[in-house]
């Protein structure tokens, strides 16, 4: 197996972003853990003089903790929108209980003989306090921030999603791309950063509670330099002048080399900073001013919603996106009157009126069934479903897990029910790519859509040679792919359904205008200045 | 003989814990240099009283004065400074060694180090625990009844003239309890000290009180001596409460002087190595030097004649008689 070797050379060959996103991954977890330890040692100390309050903060810092991380996120952009906030937030939200849950078991762990005997001698509350309470709690308090730390490291993976950074990029870039050593690549690091904090942290535990200024030294010092490994670099970048525009870019289009390196090598947009941010979070982050330039699908309903401008691809460096149905070719043997049946789409749906589509359902929140039985009347192609033969054989149809794919599949079915014998079972919301696509191979599903590019460069992954020879043309790719799909799987490609469902950069409207930007040459050209 | 001025002085002590009262109008005095022992069975108020006297615990009423300055009128803390305070559970600090244990209130009041290190070398040596080797070790490796002395130690580092002990033998074995109580009782220091003691344990009291107060339900059944206590009890309550316990008590309440009357007259003249007792010895105090020692006889002193054992517990029954 190759893994190891490819996974050294990946290392070796993005050891600058390596580095970096390693640093930013040591700021994310420092600076929560900081905040974790200024907020939670201080209310477990609160709670542990009003014992009435435990079970009510215990309760809710343990109902923070059961919230998905991925959901906190989503919950906190609103308020906070993207970057290190509220990453830094969510991390603190997580460390909060161990920190605190350890700090009252710490102090209420203290044998009450040693505080009466204490009190007897005459401690006040203070010298009781500093001098035997926190010093023999503290090996337990520790326990809870090592804690604290080795979530935070694992969570923090999640900042990525965004666009604070740190190896979440790799990680979620890796599974984007199917790339289990780019998701290594990550992910070991991140492993490691686990390992490497619990272990200082414990050498720190293990100075003992005879040192404690050390040991508060070592956390309210220590912390903060890590941390300001994080924005020590953004100031330093900021004395030397904002950036002019500011993007964010998934994952997904970050990692493949025809999407942002082919744009960058073509168009020259490498001095274009970007942050990485979930797929699902981009779109919000251009239209509320966070960033400037964004990737996106070409027929995204929010481009429409929110006012935003696909810049045009005139040198044409992004691959091509037709959309067509891939199924098994078994069914259509099976079920000849079917081919027609799905040929009623081919070429019926251009890039505005797929957007369109898109737009009722993602924004207008319309039943994808609806919108696709509404256009398919429109266009005098939906005849009322015919009544099922006993025993009639079904066919099944899988989509991934976004609205496009949903109204398409409700069209298909609409259109097998009109105008076949058979019947329809939908499997909607079958996630990504490879769980559509070994769906259909293992053959628990007969049909799906499915588009070109992602198929040529997903599944089929051919050399840079081949990729040179297609030349980013619609055609060349999707007869490449129909050829390729037939001889190595064993599955068929119909005629595409005629819209180009492509990455695309997109600005806000208003901005693109009063910068007078339409294509993506231009960006480049105002990216020089 | 003018009687030495009160150190402790308590007028109308009342602690109520919700409904139940369990300190009740209680006054009494403690003598400077005395040692007054707390007595009684389990809930009869005298923790809660003696945790009143450094104010652990707040009365609800009534007054208390040491050395003459109502205690309310100090910081608790500094007033705690100036009172010795063993507890059964010792309570050492567990992350300090049993030096800097023993030198802690010296430590919060300021006292310069040095003093404070060669007064901990005395007292750890006196308690036979030698300091050169005892001072570094961590209260952890001592054993149960070398952490109590830890304990008397540091109560008595900063000498302080009032020693509050709360059941400070309750938690050791029998054996480790008799050797910790006769070096607690062969402590100079605390002969000049006003000692308030408590403990549910009658011999105890017996042998550590000046005087005994005997507490039930939060009331003072009886207050004196504890021969007085014995022999002359207030009530049936006292009575019964030494019942049990009522020869071995007289043994140690009765002394020599006492059952001379009735020992027989004209015994042989005692040898030059037969030992001598003091009349004000208990008649306990001369058995048990007949049992341990090699003789089996001993003389009064400035008496010619020897006693043996039978002699002196028939004498001893008649006295009673």
């Amino acid at each position: 197996m190759s893994l190891l070797p490819d996974l050294f050379t990946f290392w070796h060959e993005q050891a600058g972003k390596l580095g970096h996103q390693t640093l930013q991954h040591v700021a994310l977890t420092a600076a929560a853990l900081g905040l974790g330890v200024a907020v939670g040692v201080p209310v477990g100390l609160w709670l542990t003089r009003r014992p009435r309050w435990q079970g009510a903060v215990l309760g809710a810092a343990g109902v923070l903790q059961t919230v998905p991380s991925i959901a906190l996120l989503g919950f906190l952009i609103p308020f906070m929108g993207i970057g290190a906030r509220p990453a830094i937030v969510a991390l603190l939200l997580y460390s909060l209980l161990p920190i605190i849950r350890n700090t009252v078991a710490g102090i209420q762990g203290v044998p009450p003989a040693v505080v009466e005997a204490a009190r007897g001698l005459g401690f006040t509350n203070g010298q009781l306090f500093r001098q035997v309470e926190l010093p023999l709690a503290l090996p337990v308090i520790m326990a809870g921030i090592r804690t604290a730390t080795v979530i935070n490291v694992g969570v923090a993976t999640l900042a990525a999603y965004v666009a604070a950074g740190g190896l979440g990029e790799f990680i979620f870039e890796g599974i984007s791309l199917n790339n289990p050593v780019m998701i290594l690549a990550g992910a070991l690091p991140s492993a490691a950063l686990a390992l490497a904090f619990d272990a200082g942290l414990g050498a720190l535990a293990a100075l003992s509670a005879r040192r404690l200024r050390a040991v508060g030294l070592g956390l309210l010092v220590v912390l903060p330099l890590l941390a300001a490994g994080y924005w020590g670099p953004q100031l330093l970048g900021a004395r030397r002048g904002q950036p002019a525009l500011q993007a964010a870019f998934s994952p997904e289009f970050v990692g493949r080399a025809d999407c942002l390196p082919g744009l960058s090598r073509i168009y020259g947009l490498g001095k274009l900073p970007h942050g990485v941010l979930a797929p699902a979070l981009v779109y919000e982050a251009l239209r509320d001013g966070r960033v400037d330039v964004i990737d996106g699908y070409s027929t995204d309903g929010r481009i429409r919603a929110y006012g935003l401008r696909v810049l045009r691809d005139d040198r044409h460096a992004l691959p091509p996106y037709y959309c067509a149905p891939v199924l098994r070719p078994e069914v259509l043997r099976a079920h000849p009157e079917l081919g027609p049946v799905l040929d009623q789409l081919s070429g019926q749906l251009s890039d505005s009126a797929m957007t369109n589509l898109n737009y009722q359902v993602d924004n207008l929140h319309r039943d994808p069934k609806a919108v696709a039985l509404g256009w398919l009347r429109r266009r005098g192609l939906l005849k009322a479903p015919r009544p099922l033969p006993p025993g009639a054989p079904e066919v099944r149809l899988g989509s991934k897990i976004f609205a496009e794919q949903y109204i398409l599949v409700e069209m298909y079915a609409a259109l097998i029910r009109g105008n076949t014998d058979l019947g329809v079972a939908t499997k909607t919301g079958l996630g990504g790519t490879t769980i559509c696509f070994e769906a259909l191979r293992g053959g628990q599903i007969d049909m799906y859509p499915e588009y070109t590019g992602t198929g040529l460069q997903v599944l089929l992954q051919p050399s840079a040679a081949v990729l040179d020879s297609l030349g980013g043309r619609p055609e060349a790719v999707f007869s490449y792919v129909q050829a390729e799909f037939g001889r190595r799987y064993g599955l068929a490609w119909r005629a595409p359904l005629g819209f180009n469902n492509a990455y695309c950069l997109l600005m806000r409207e208003q901005q693109a205008t009063e910068l007078g930007i339409t294509s993506i040459s231009n960006l480049g050209k105002y990216l020089q200045k | 003989m003018i009687p030495p001025s009160p150190v402790i002085r308590v007028s109308h002590l009342t602690k109520r814990f919700g409904a139940q009262v369990v300190v009740d109008d209680l006054s009494f005095e403690v003598a400077a240099g005395e040692t007054l022992v707390l007595l009684g069975p389990s809930g009869c108020g005298k923790t809660t009283l003696l945790k009143t006297l450094n104010r652990l615990i707040e009365p609800n009423g009534g007054t208390i004065e040491i050395n003459g300055r109502d205690v309310r009128q100090q910081k608790p803390e500094e007033l705690r400074r100036g009172i010795g305070y063993v507890i059964q559970q010792v309570g050492l600090l567990p992350h300090l060694t049993v030096a800097q244990n023993v030198g802690v209130v010296p430590g919060l009041l300021g006292r310069p180090p040095a003093e404070t290190a060669a007064r901990t070398t005395e007292l750890l040596n006196r308690l036979h625990l030698p300091a050169e080797r005892f001072g570094p070790m961590l209260p952890a490796e001592l054993s149960g009844g070398q952490q109590q002395r830890v304990g008397l130690a540091r109560a008595l580092a900063a000498d302080p003239p009032v020693i509050l002990l709360d059941e400070p033998f309750g938690a050791l074995d029998p054996i480790t309890r008799t050797a910790v109580r006769r070096d607690f009782r062969e402590l100079d220091e605390l002969r000049r000290k006003t000692v308030v003691l408590v403990t549910h344990d009658v011999t105890e009291a017996f042998e550590l009180a000046d005087r005994i107060m005997l507490l039930d339900k939060g009331k003072i059944q009886q207050l004196g001596p504890p021969r007085e206590l014995l022999l002359h009890p207030a009530s049936d309550f006292v009575r019964s409460f030494f019942q049990a316990e009522q020869l071995a008590l007289q043994l140690r309440v009765v002394t020599l002087a006492e059952v001379q009357p009735f020992l027989p007259q004209g015994q042989p003249a005692a040898s030059a190595d037969t030992p001598t007792l003091p009349p004000t010895a208990s008649v306990h105090e001369a058995l048990g030097q007949l049992d341990a020692g090699a003789a089996s006889a001993f003389r009064l002193a400035d008496q010619p004649q020897v006693i043996t054992r039978g002699q002196l517990l028939a004498a001893f029954g008649q006295a009673l008689g």
